[in-house]
C-alpha cells in the first residue's frame, strides 16, 4: 500500500499495515461471498421456472392425474438435474384437471443451500418457487 | 485504506447491477415463456372453422390465450391474424434492491401458427 510511506512521519504507524490487511481481506472476501450466494439464489429461480414449465408441458400431455404429477416430478428433477442446480428437498404440485381444453399449474419448490456464504448475511438455505402454466389439447388423441 | 474502500464499493456497484439486470432478465425470459404457452394454446384447431376452410376460431383462441396469460398472473394483449396468434405479455420486474435506472416490468411476446394436418398440409 503506497500511500502509507506518502503519509508524513507526526506519529507512528507501525502495525497498520496489517490491520489494514486484514480489513480489506475481510471485505473483500464478504463482497466475494455475497456476489455467490446472490449469483446462486437468482440463477436458481430462473433454472426451477424452466423445469416447473416443463414439467408443466409435460403434465398437461398426461391422461390421468397420477402419471400427471409422476411426469412432472420425473421432468422436473431431470430438467435441474440437467442444469446442475443444487436442489434440496425438491417438491412439485401439479393442480388442475386435464380434461381438454382445461389450465394444469405446476408449481416446483426447492431449497437452494447456501451454508459456505453466510458469512455474508445469507441464511443457510433459501426457498425457490417456479410455476409453470400449459393448457392441455383441445383436440386429443385416444388414450393408448 | 481509500484504496480497499474504493475497491469494495466498485465491487458491490457491480454485484448490485449484476443482480438487477439478471432479475431484469429473468422477468424477460418468464413473460417470454408465458406469452409462448399462451400462444400455443390459442393457436389450436376449432371443428367449425376447419369445416369452413379455416383452423382456428378467433374468439375462441383469443379466450384460451387469455386463460394461461391470467393463471400465470400476468397481464396481456392476444392478437389474432388468420391462423397467426400474437401474445405480448408484460410482468413487473420484482428487483432484490432499489433499482433507478433499470425498467420496472419488461415485455415479451411469442407467436403461434395452426396449421392444418399433422405436417401442416391437409391429408387423410
Amino acid at each position: 500500500m503506497r500511500e502509507v510511506d506518502e503519509r508524513p512521519m507526526r506519529h507512528d504507524d507501525r502495525g497498520s499495515a496489517g490491520v489494514e490487511a486484514a480489513i480489506a481481506v475481510t471485505s473483500l472476501l464478504l463482497v466475494g461471498f455475497f456476489i455467490i450466494g446472490a449469483i446462486r439464489v437468482v440463477g436458481s429461480g430462473g433454472d426451477v421456472d424452466a423445469a416447473a414449465r416443463s414439467a408443466a408441458r409435460a403434465a398437461a400431455a398426461e391422461y390421468d392425474p397420477g402419471s400427471a404429477s409422476a411426469a412432472a416430478e420425473e421432468v422436473a428433477s431431470q430438467t435441474l438435474a440437467a442444469r446442475g442446480v443444487a436442489c434440496q428437498d425438491l417438491a412439485v404440485t401439479v393442480e388442475g384437471d386435464l380434461s381438454p381444453g382445461s389450465v394444469v399449474v405446476v408449481e416446483v419448490t426447492c431449497n437452494v443451500s447456501l451454508a459456505d456464504v453466510v458469512l455474508a448475511g445469507f441464511p443457510g438455505s433459501r426457498t425457490v418457487t417456479g410455476r409453470g402454466v400449459e393448457q392441455v389439447d383441445v383436440v386429443r388423441g385416444g388414450q393408448a | 485504506m481509500p484504496m480497499t474502500t474504493i475497491l469494495v464499493v466498485f465491487l458491490m456497484f457491480g454485484a448490485w447491477s449484476l443482480v438487477s439486470a439478471t432479475q431484469q432478465w429473468s422477468a424477460r425470459r418468464d413473460a417470454h415463456a408465458v406469452a409462448a404457452a399462451a400462444a400455443r394454446a390459442g393457436a389450436q384447431g376449432d371443428a367449425t372453422a376447419l369445416r369452413s376452410g379455416g383452423v382456428i376460431d378467433e374468439a375462441a383462441a383469443i379466450e384460451r390465450a387469455e386463460a394461461i396469460i391470467a393463471a400465470s398472473g400476468y397481464s396481456g394483449d392476444v392478437s389474432v391474424d388468420g391462423e397467426t396468434v400474437t401474445v405480448t405479455v408484460s410482468a413487473g420486474v420484482g428487483y432484490a434492491f432499489p433499482a433507478p435506472g433499470f425498467p420496472e416490468s419488461v415485455s415479451g411476446s411469442a407467436t403461434a401458427v395452426a396449421q392444418r394436418g399433422v405436417t401442416g398440409e391437409e391429408g387423410g
